[in-house]
């Protein structure tokens, strides 16, 4: 039987969720209200919100699973993700935010569109297209995380898991629209961060100590601290590094990240905010991996890795503690899906219906049914979740980088280079994404398993320089990005 | 641990935290020379 305390715990939290719904609605009754908040949030807002949405439950149980798993090789992550938070923070947000202010932007399609003069919506349906391909997937991974977690700690069963998860994450979204979901994500990315930093230190201590710990390690597998883990100095070896650092590739232009930016209230936020992040991104990380090495000494032999963290909780924390790891698991699955949403949302609303088909409806209305398109796309998620219980980790990875490789690529060259144009963009949007999805089926099995965010990231940034370079750019747009660098100033 | 794990541990973190510092530092001295700047009357702070 479920601990009365646990429960208590869990509807607490629920019921903050809730009470932040409610106090984000006056503001989400326009479309820049419901999909960037009014572009007035600050910097510890946007610092905590970006990282809580970018990490999702592939965080507490993937990470800590790949710390017990594979032990210091997985330091190879920390650094491509602190890297990645680094440099979107330091180079991408300022400009980012520069150009979309001018545009009056409120979705990265809306830059695109702007940026390179485009008259026929290709960025729009191109976007619209990649982004609820890739959030379907995703919001069906992380409802399937809801629904083990709560079958798990609670005992709910598994379809009625999802289906709470879906429902409160429903209701504060569509209530409270982008503000609401920011909030929340700060409140969970603090809950994460607190979870994340308790849990290597008492893992530690139970083991004994740092250096009983270690010797623990070795003596069950001295891969477990090799940086090039069990592969050694090999081809295979050099390639899972690099995949490892590529997955902070995808915090430079992912759109349920960029948004971010849009939102903050101006320049000077996105400066303070970058501190923040950079820190919360490292104790996120640190504390993972090293949570999951602690486990591994402590629970030797576990048959699915990626359960160290309920197993840790349970066993070295009182009931309330217990409740508490609940509430940071489903906090990591609601700061993801609630942006996934609503990201979905003003892609079908904003850049689908109002833009490309020209749906001329008062605001209210718009927001109204951005609402509704929200609760539909929660609604097919929740459909291929219980249809089918997949796991989880491997395709959160894949639609991480689905979403990115279309994205970051000609984000960057947009935001760096004036010779890119319209048909390079398109192109490395295309080839980005399409890349992504070949390589997974076709070529990952035969090349080391090399992770898709690779070949994809590469495969766009190649098909956007080349194309541009045999087409012209608008000749304003370079005059503009020269404006912008100016106003922006130097990085350093 | 390893020396070359610790090694690769402190490089993990501290390229990222390097690249931010050294962002702030930039921020706080442009910021300081448009005071700087204001308060001569040779220019104007931004707002």
């Amino acid at each position: 039987m479920t601990s009365p305390v646990i429960v208590g715990v869990v509807i607490g939290y629920l019921l903050v969720l809730l009470v932040i719904g409610l106090w984000g609605n006056r503001d989400s009754h326009d479309l820049e209200g419901y999909y960037v908040a009014g572009k007035k949030l600050p910097a510890w807002v946007i610092a905590f919100s970006s990282n809580a949405t970018g990490e999702s439950a592939w965080l507490l149980l993937g990470l800590t699973g790949m710390g017990y798993a594979i032990g210091v090789h997985a330091f190879w992550i920390i650094m491509g993700e602190v890297l990645g938070v680094a440099c979107a923070w330091v180079f991408v947000a300022r400009p980012f935010k520069e150009y979309t202010d001018r545009y009056r932007a409120i979705t990265v399609p809306d830059y695109l569109t702007e940026r390179f003069r485009d008259s026929s919506n290709v960025f729009r349906w191109l976007s619209a297209l990649i982004i609820l391909s890739m959030v379907m997937a995703y919001t069906a991974a992380q409802l399937t995380a809801s629904g083990k977690a709560f079958d798990s700690f609670l005992g709910t069963g598994y379809t009625a898991g999802v289906w709470i998860g879906l429902a409160i994450v429903l209701f504060y979204t569509t209530v409270g629209g982008f503000k609401a979901v920011a909030y929340s994500d700060f409140l969970q990315g603090v809950l994460m961060l607190g979870c994340l930093i308790t849990l290597p230190i008492v893992g530690i201590a139970q083991a004994g100590g740092w250096s009983p710990m270690i010797e623990a390690l070795r003596a069950q597998d001295p891969a477990l601290l090799d940086p090039m883990g069990a592969y050694g100095l090999t081809v295979a070896g050099v390639l899972s590094a690099a995949g490892s650092v590529a997955i902070g590739l995808a915090f430079l232009g992912s759109p349920q990240l960029l948004t971010r930016f849009m939102a903050a209230r101006d320049q000077k936020q996105i400066v303070n905010g970058g501190f923040w992040a950079v820190l919360c991104v490292i104790g996120f990380d640190v504390g993972a991996v090293f949570g999951g090495m602690a486990g591994r000494t402590l629970f030797p032999g576990l048959a699915d890795p990626e359960t160290i963290l309920p197993e840790m909780s349970a066993a070295f924390f009182p009931d309330f503690f217990t409740g508490v790891f609940l509430v940071v698991v489903l906090a990591a699955i609601m700061s993801t899906v609630d942006s996934l949403l609503i990201l979905a949302s003003s892609s079908v609303v904003r850049d689908v219906v109002q833009k490309a088909m020209g749906y001329d409806a008062s605001e209210r209305t718009l927001s109204n049914l951005g609402k509704a398109v929200t609760v539909l796309i929660g609604g097919v998620g929740l459909v291929v979740a219980l249809l089918e219980v997949r796991m989880i980790f491997d395709f959160v990875l894949f639609a991480w980088s689905g979403i990115a490789c279309a994205f970051t690529p000609v984000v960057l060259l947009s935001l760096f280079w004036k010779r890119t144009t319209k048909a390079g963009a398109v192109a490395g949007m295309i080839f980005g994404f399409g890349t992504t999805v070949v390589w997974v089926r076709a070529f990952k099995a035969d090349f080391y398993d090399l992770y898709e965010m690779i070949p994809g990231f590469l495969a766009g940034l190649l098909a956007c320089w080349v194309v541009s370079l045999f087409t012209t750019a608008d000749a304003e747009a370079v005059a503009e990005l020269e404006s912008v660098r100016e106003a922006v100033g130097p990085t350093f | 641990m390893p020396a070359d794990a610790w090694f690769l541990l402190i490089a993990s973190v501290g390229l990222g935290l390097g690249v931010e510092l050294v962002y702030m530092r930039a921020r706080r001295r442009e910021g300081r020379e448009e005071r700087a700047e204001a308060k001569s009357g040779h220019g104007e702070a931004r707002p």
